[in-house]
């Protein structure tokens, strides 16, 4: 809580194996989040990003350098600990927002919970908010295949919200989504922000990306910038979504 | 209560999969089902013929003749009862059978010409009337005493005493009747008629040869040493070990339980197969499953699923695979066992073989599921998101 940064990256590098050919995903990457921020991670395709989210979301090892998460150091955590770090701290949201087919939302929402061992009031309870906070009040007993892809993203997100995570790492969350559908998922995620929450979301559209208040490029595994969003220049979801013709709900937008 | 949810999610990706998780279960079923209704047949068998022997009496000896030129006769039936150390009792015993009459009712019964002595080494009591006398014997008559499912079936409920009845049409009269040695059934040991075995070597005309003799000893050592000394005699007399079959009851029991051994070995060794056929295929599908879940797994982890949950989520559907084929085969079996029983051999269900059976079967679904939940759980997120 008192780290003065919540996500500390430094000098990491990913390495993947195909068989005998090695290949580097990131090349010494060094960066550092303050509690609160939000962030957007922009770069060519294949430059790293998936891969950089990955790791500072606990879902892989690096191959060297060291990642504190909120003062912590990760690398030297077992897989058990790994598990419970992704539990408590982080929410990751997909592209595909990989909810669970054959879970109604409320059942996909609950599921960090379920393993953090809840008893089944108090998930319940925390499932439903985060649904109705999302605008999904009427869609609880929905299954993912009943839903559009904006209000699959959202469950996704309340699933993430659920378990009231410090960090929410978003990779490409917007990219499935028509421009309507990604500007609400941005809303809430500034709401999130404004409320605390430390957020980090790749993208490569500059749109979206002008919508975090600080922008890291990625080229080739390094850093290549590490930039501020003047103010000004910052664009505020809900007065977009104010201006933006409104999309009917519960379409298949793809 | 994660265990409940993991049984909950088990359950629903079994039933996600219907078809697949059949057949799954299939084997489980066909080796469980299978086991149960052979193990039923082994054991009415084993019960029949046990029951058999056992209302023969106890310290018992058969004696009898293998072909044709071994005939035994009274005088040495009587001869023997001096001759054997501690036997009590000999009789000659004629089978046959055929159709016993009263008034319009008619029935088909075992028959058995005897002597007097028979009350004693079969250890019957009368129900009511008198024994075969030694008259009855050396005058031929023709009179029965009546087992009591005979009375039962035949006479409904009138006193057979005294009643004429015409026993493969010739006249009798019956002067007693037997108490139940066995009142639940309605075949076997009560439904037999006994007449004088001079009286059955008449009916049979040139047939009426003593083929068996039914020896009675005073105690259980001395039945078993009496079956040594009678192969012995017989030996002698026929020159070959063969010419006489000589068994103690307590031989045959402790045969019939050397044959219940055996079988119940092979049924094992049955059971064990199947079972073992109907774990490969709960393994194949569980492979199945991990294969076409990884991004399911994948998801679980992220959102914070230990190694051991994944583990464990797998598991159950391996256990609930198996335990829900191992109760409908045991449905199965049961319901087999009852049609056999209808319509061929007694069968007896053993509970014995039912809680194997089912323990085999959840014992060899959880050890299937071990691998493929161990290859499940230990994925890496990002691999099984890939
Ligand atoms: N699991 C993997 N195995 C091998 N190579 C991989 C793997 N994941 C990513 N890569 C490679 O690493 C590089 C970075 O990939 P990624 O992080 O997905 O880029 P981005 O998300 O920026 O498009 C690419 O060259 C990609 O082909
Ligand atoms: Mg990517």
């Amino acid at each position: 809580m008192s780290a003065a940064f919540m996500l500390e990256v430094e000098n990491v590098t990913k390495v993947y194996r195909l068989g005998r050919i090695k290949v580097p995903a990131l090349r010494g990457v060094t960066l550092a989040i303050r509690p609160g921020e939000m962030v957007a991670v922009m770069g060519p395709s294949g430059s790293g990003k998936s891969t950089l989210m990955n790791i500072l979301g606990c879902l892989d090892r690096p191959t060297g350098g060291a990642y504190r998460l909120d003062g912590e150091e990760v690398g030297k955590k077992s897989d058990r600990e790994l598990a419970s770090i992704r539990n408590r701290k982080i929410g990751f949201i997909f592209q595909s927002y990989n909810l669970l087919p054959q879970l109604t939302a409320l059942e996909n929402v609950e599921l960090p919970l379920i393993y953090r061992g809840l008893p089944a009031r108090e998930r319940r309870r925390r499932a439903e908010e985060a649904l109705v906070r999302l605008g999904l009040k009427d869609r609880l007993r929905h299954s993912p295949r009943e839903l559009s892809g904006g209000q699959q993203q959202r469950v996704a997100i309340a699933r993430a919200l659920a378990a009231r995570p410090e960090v929410i790492l978003a990779d490409e969350p917007t990219g499935n989504l028509d421009s309507r559908a990604g500007e609400e998922i941005l809303a809430v995620f500034q709401e999130l922000n404004a409320e605390g929450i430390t957020l980090v979301m790749v993208t490569h559209d500059p749109n979206v990306a002008r919508h975090s208040e600080r922008i890291l490029r990625l080229a080739d595994g390094r850093i290549v910038s590490d930039e501020r969003v003047r103010p000004q220049e910052r664009i505020s979801a809900r007065e977009l979504l104010a201006v933006l013709p409104a999309a009917e709900e519960g379409v298949n937008e793809k | 209560m994660t265990f409940l949810l993991s049984m909950k999610l088990a359950w629903r990706s079994i039933v996600a999969n219907k078809v697949r998780s059949f057949l799954a279960m299939l084997g489980v079923i066909i080796g469980v089902a299978s086991v149960i209704a052979l193990v039923s047949v082994g054991q009415g068998a084993r019960l029949s013929i046990q029951r058999h022997l056992e209302s023969l009496g106890s310290n018992v000896i058969e004696v009898h003749s293998q072909g044709w030129e071994v005939r035994f006769t009274p005088e040495l039936i009587e001869d023997l009862k001096t001759r054997v150390a501690g036997v009590k009792y000999a009789m000659p015993v004629i089978g046959l059978g055929g159709n016993l009459k009263w008034r319009n009712n008619f029935i088909d019964t075992p028959a058995q010409g005897v002597t007097q002595d028979f009350l004693e080494i079969r250890e019957f009591k009368l129900a009511g009337g008198r024994n075969l006398s030694e008259v009855d014997v050396r005058q031929r008559r023709r009179v029965l005493v009546v087992g009591a499912a005979v009375a039962k079936q035949l006479f409904r409920g009138v006193n057979p005493v005294g009643q004429e009845v015409y026993f493969n049409n010739q006249r009798f009269t019956v002067v007693g009747v037997l108490a139940a040695k066995m009142p639940d059934q309605e075949y076997g040991i009560d439904r037999t008629i006994y007449l004088p075995y001079t009286t059955a070597q008449r009916l049979m005309g040139g047939a009426s040869r003593i083929d068996t003799i039914n020896i009675k000893a005073a105690g259980a050592k001395e039945a078993s040493q009496a079956a040594l000394q009678l192969r012995r005699i017989f030996f002698k007399m026929y020159r070959r070990p063969d010419a006489a079959y000589v068994m103690s009851r307590d031989d045959m029991l402790k045969q019939v339980a050397e044959m219940n051994r055996t079988m119940t070995l092979m049924l094992g060794a049955i059971a064990g197969i199947s079972l073992l056929v109907g774990g490969i295929g709960i393994m194949n599908i569980m492979l199945v499953s991990v294969t076409e879940r990884t991004r399911e797994i994948g998801i679980r982890k992220a959102v914070g699923a230990q190694n051991s949950q994944i583990l464990g989520q797998f598991l159950i559907e391996a256990a609930i695979i198996s335990g829900a084929g191992g109760i409908i085969g045991i449905l199965v079996g049961s319901g087999a066992s009852f049609l056999i029983r209808r319509f061929g051999p007694p069968t007896a269900l053993s509970s014995f073989s039912i809680f194997v059976a089912f323990g085999f079967a959840l014992l060899v679904g959880a050890a299937s599921g071990v691998w493929p939940a161990a290859k499940a759980a230990a994925l890496q997120p990002t691999d099984a998101l890939r």
